[in-house]
Protein backbone atom coordinates (compact mmCIF):
# COMPACT_ATOMS: atom_id res chain seq x y z
CA UNK A 1 0.00 0.00 0.00
CA UNK A 2 2.83 2.37 0.87
CA UNK A 3 4.48 1.60 -2.44
CA UNK A 4 1.26 2.40 -4.28
CA UNK A 5 0.90 5.73 -2.47
CA UNK A 6 4.53 6.53 -3.23
CA UNK A 7 3.98 5.62 -6.87
CA UNK A 8 0.84 7.77 -7.06
CA UNK A 9 2.73 10.69 -5.58
CA UNK A 10 5.72 10.24 -7.84
CA UNK A 11 3.75 9.72 -11.04
CA UNK A 12 2.79 13.37 -11.65
CA UNK A 13 6.36 14.44 -10.97
CA UNK A 14 7.74 11.84 -13.35
CA UNK A 15 5.14 12.80 -15.94
CA UNK A 16 6.00 16.47 -15.66
CA UNK A 17 9.64 15.59 -16.25
CA UNK A 18 8.71 13.66 -19.40
CA UNK A 19 6.48 16.37 -20.83
CA UNK A 20 8.30 18.64 -23.22
CA UNK A 21 8.84 22.34 -22.78
CA UNK A 22 5.82 24.02 -24.49
CA UNK A 23 8.20 26.04 -26.63
CA UNK A 24 9.43 22.73 -28.12
CA UNK A 25 5.96 21.62 -29.22
CA UNK A 26 6.19 23.01 -32.79
CA UNK A 27 9.51 21.22 -33.28
CA UNK A 28 8.07 17.99 -31.94
CA UNK A 29 5.04 18.40 -34.19
CA UNK A 30 7.42 18.80 -37.13
CA UNK A 31 9.11 15.53 -36.16
CA UNK A 32 5.70 13.85 -36.03
CA UNK A 33 4.99 15.11 -39.57
CA UNK A 34 8.37 13.77 -40.71
CA UNK A 35 7.45 10.41 -39.18
CA UNK A 36 4.06 10.45 -40.91
CA UNK A 37 5.68 11.16 -44.27
CA UNK A 38 8.05 8.23 -43.79
CA UNK A 39 5.18 5.98 -42.74
CA UNK A 40 3.09 7.04 -45.72
CA UNK A 41 5.98 6.49 -48.14
CA UNK A 42 6.61 3.03 -46.70
CA UNK A 43 3.06 1.78 -47.20
CA UNK A 44 3.48 0.06 -50.55
CA UNK A 45 3.70 -3.29 -48.81
CA UNK A 46 0.46 -2.86 -46.90
CA UNK B 1 -5.07 -8.21 -45.35
CA UNK B 2 -7.19 -5.56 -43.67
CA UNK B 3 -10.01 -6.47 -46.04
CA UNK B 4 -9.78 -10.21 -45.31
CA UNK B 5 -13.15 -11.85 -45.86
CA UNK B 6 -13.06 -13.47 -42.43
CA UNK B 7 -13.17 -9.98 -40.93
CA UNK B 8 -16.20 -8.80 -42.88
CA UNK B 9 -18.60 -6.87 -40.70
CA UNK B 10 -15.94 -5.87 -38.19
CA UNK B 11 -13.35 -3.27 -38.94
CA UNK B 12 -9.88 -4.11 -37.66
CA UNK B 13 -8.63 -0.59 -38.43
CA UNK B 14 -8.78 0.64 -34.82
CA UNK B 15 -6.81 -2.37 -33.56
CA UNK B 16 -4.51 -2.12 -36.55
CA UNK B 17 -3.79 1.49 -35.58
CA UNK B 18 -3.12 0.63 -31.95
CA UNK B 19 -0.81 -2.16 -33.09
CA UNK B 20 0.97 0.18 -35.48
CA UNK B 21 1.56 2.71 -32.74
CA UNK B 22 2.71 0.07 -30.27
CA UNK B 23 5.13 -1.51 -32.73
CA UNK B 24 6.56 1.84 -33.81
CA UNK B 25 7.00 2.97 -30.20
CA UNK B 26 8.76 -0.27 -29.24
CA UNK B 27 11.30 0.21 -32.03
CA UNK B 28 11.68 3.92 -31.27
CA UNK B 29 12.27 3.33 -27.55
CA UNK B 30 14.87 0.62 -28.19
CA UNK B 31 16.60 2.84 -30.78
CA UNK B 32 16.44 5.84 -28.43
CA UNK B 33 18.04 3.87 -25.60
CA UNK B 34 20.83 2.65 -27.89
CA UNK B 35 21.02 6.13 -29.39
CA UNK B 36 21.37 7.64 -25.95
CA UNK B 37 24.60 5.70 -25.54
CA UNK B 38 25.82 6.58 -29.05
CA UNK B 39 24.94 10.25 -28.54
CA UNK B 40 26.84 10.37 -25.27
CA UNK B 41 30.07 8.93 -26.67
CA UNK B 42 30.18 10.43 -30.19
CA UNK B 43 30.94 14.13 -30.73
CA UNK B 44 27.92 16.11 -31.90
CA UNK B 45 29.57 17.40 -35.07
CA UNK B 46 30.52 13.87 -36.10
CA UNK B 47 26.97 12.62 -35.55
CA UNK B 48 25.48 15.45 -37.64
CA UNK B 49 27.98 14.94 -40.46
CA UNK B 50 27.23 11.21 -40.45
CA UNK B 51 23.48 11.80 -40.49
CA UNK B 52 23.78 14.39 -43.27
CA UNK B 53 25.81 12.03 -45.43
CA UNK B 54 23.41 9.13 -44.90
CA UNK B 55 20.40 11.40 -45.52
CA UNK B 56 21.91 12.58 -48.80
CA UNK B 57 22.43 9.00 -49.99
CA UNK B 58 18.90 7.99 -48.97
CA UNK B 59 17.42 11.07 -50.64
CA UNK B 60 19.26 10.18 -53.83
CA UNK B 61 17.81 6.68 -53.61
CA UNK B 62 14.28 7.94 -53.04
CA UNK B 63 14.62 10.21 -56.07
CA UNK B 64 15.78 7.25 -58.15
CA UNK B 65 19.25 8.69 -58.73
CA UNK B 66 21.01 5.70 -57.21
CA UNK B 67 19.88 2.16 -56.59
CA UNK B 68 20.87 -0.14 -53.76
CA UNK B 69 19.14 -2.62 -51.49
CA UNK B 70 18.29 -1.61 -47.98
CA UNK B 71 18.07 -3.94 -44.96
CA UNK B 72 14.60 -5.44 -44.94
CA UNK B 73 12.98 -8.72 -44.05
CA UNK B 74 11.62 -9.41 -47.51
CA UNK B 75 8.38 -11.20 -46.67
CA UNK B 76 4.79 -10.37 -45.91
CA UNK B 77 3.16 -10.63 -42.51
CA UNK B 78 1.83 -14.22 -42.27
CA UNK B 79 -1.76 -14.70 -43.44
CA UNK B 80 -2.35 -16.65 -40.22
CA UNK B 81 -2.94 -13.40 -38.31
CA UNK B 82 -6.32 -13.11 -40.04
CA UNK B 83 -7.47 -16.21 -38.14
CA UNK B 84 -7.04 -14.36 -34.85
CA UNK B 85 -10.00 -12.08 -35.44
CA UNK B 86 -10.26 -8.36 -36.09
CA UNK B 87 -9.07 -7.38 -32.63
CA UNK B 88 -6.02 -9.58 -31.97
CA UNK B 89 -5.30 -10.14 -35.66
CA UNK B 90 -5.64 -6.45 -36.46
CA UNK B 91 -3.40 -5.54 -33.57
CA UNK B 92 -0.76 -8.10 -34.51
CA UNK B 93 -0.81 -7.05 -38.14
CA UNK B 94 -0.42 -3.42 -37.09
CA UNK B 95 2.36 -4.30 -34.66
CA UNK B 96 4.28 -6.13 -37.38
CA UNK B 97 3.84 -3.16 -39.71
CA UNK B 98 4.76 -0.74 -36.93
CA UNK B 99 8.04 -2.46 -36.15
CA UNK B 100 8.71 -3.10 -39.84
CA UNK B 101 10.72 -6.15 -38.85
CA UNK B 102 8.68 -8.76 -40.72
CA UNK B 103 7.66 -6.83 -43.83
CA UNK B 104 9.03 -5.46 -47.04
CA UNK B 105 10.26 -1.88 -46.90
CA UNK B 106 9.51 -0.09 -50.17
CA UNK B 107 11.18 3.08 -48.92
CA UNK B 108 14.42 3.80 -47.08
CA UNK B 109 12.85 6.71 -45.19
CA UNK B 110 12.05 4.60 -42.09
CA UNK B 111 15.73 3.62 -42.04
CA UNK B 112 16.62 7.32 -42.11
CA UNK B 113 14.34 7.92 -39.12
CA UNK B 114 15.96 5.06 -37.25
CA UNK B 115 19.46 6.38 -37.96
CA UNK B 116 18.37 9.88 -36.92
CA UNK B 117 17.06 8.50 -33.61
CA UNK B 118 20.35 6.71 -33.05
CA UNK B 119 22.44 9.79 -33.82
CA UNK B 120 20.68 13.03 -32.93
CA UNK B 121 16.99 12.80 -31.98
CA UNK B 122 16.15 13.19 -28.26
CA UNK B 123 13.93 10.62 -26.55
CA UNK B 124 10.70 12.63 -26.75
CA UNK B 125 11.43 13.36 -30.41
CA UNK B 126 11.78 9.64 -31.08
CA UNK B 127 8.31 9.09 -29.63
CA UNK B 128 6.93 11.83 -31.90
CA UNK B 129 8.55 10.22 -34.93
CA UNK B 130 7.04 6.88 -33.93
CA UNK B 131 3.59 8.41 -33.48
CA UNK B 132 3.82 10.11 -36.86
CA UNK B 133 5.09 6.95 -38.54
CA UNK B 134 2.12 4.99 -37.22
CA UNK B 135 -0.31 7.70 -38.35
CA UNK B 136 1.23 7.80 -41.83
CA UNK B 137 1.01 4.05 -42.29
CA UNK B 138 -2.50 3.99 -40.88
CA UNK B 139 -3.70 6.69 -43.28
CA UNK B 140 -2.43 4.76 -46.27
CA UNK B 141 -3.90 1.47 -45.03
CA UNK B 142 -7.24 3.07 -44.20
CA UNK B 143 -7.36 4.61 -47.64
CA UNK B 144 -6.63 1.30 -49.34
CA UNK B 145 -9.43 -0.53 -47.49
CA UNK B 146 -12.01 1.21 -49.67
CA UNK B 147 -10.67 -0.53 -52.77
CA UNK B 148 -11.65 -4.00 -53.97
CA UNK B 149 -9.19 -6.85 -53.61
CA UNK B 150 -8.61 -6.89 -57.37
CA UNK B 151 -5.30 -5.07 -57.14
CA UNK B 152 -6.64 -1.65 -58.11
CA UNK B 153 -5.02 0.03 -55.13
CA UNK B 154 -1.66 -1.62 -55.82
CA UNK B 155 -1.81 -0.48 -59.45
CA UNK B 156 -2.59 3.07 -58.37
CA UNK B 157 0.22 2.99 -55.82
CA UNK B 158 2.66 1.63 -58.39
CA UNK B 159 1.71 4.40 -60.82
CA UNK B 160 2.37 7.23 -58.38
CA UNK B 161 4.86 5.60 -56.00
CA UNK B 162 7.97 7.29 -57.39
CA UNK B 163 6.42 10.76 -57.16
CA UNK B 164 4.87 10.18 -53.75
CA UNK B 165 7.99 8.69 -52.22
CA UNK B 166 10.16 11.54 -53.55
CA UNK B 167 7.69 14.10 -52.18
CA UNK B 168 7.60 12.34 -48.82
CA UNK B 169 11.41 12.28 -48.74
CA UNK B 170 11.44 16.06 -49.13
CA UNK B 171 8.86 16.39 -46.34
CA UNK B 172 10.90 14.12 -44.05
CA UNK B 173 14.06 16.17 -44.56
CA UNK B 174 12.40 19.59 -44.21
CA UNK B 175 10.34 18.62 -41.18
CA UNK B 176 13.28 16.77 -39.68
CA UNK B 177 15.49 19.84 -39.95
CA UNK B 178 12.76 22.06 -38.47
CA UNK B 179 12.16 19.56 -35.69
CA UNK B 180 15.79 19.26 -34.76
CA UNK B 181 16.83 22.91 -35.02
Amino acid sequence: MAALILLAAAAPLALSQMLPDPSRLPALAALAVAGAAAGYANSGST
Amino acid sequence: MLTASVWRGKSPLLYFGIGLFTGAVVVAVIAAVVGGIAQSVMPGILRWILLGAIAAVILAREFGLVSFRIPENRRLVPESVTSRGPEVGGFQFGFEMGTGMRTYSPSALPHLLLIAILLVVPFIGALCLAFGFAVGRWIMAAGSVGYDEDGTWSLLWARYARLLVAAMAVVVVIMGVIGLM
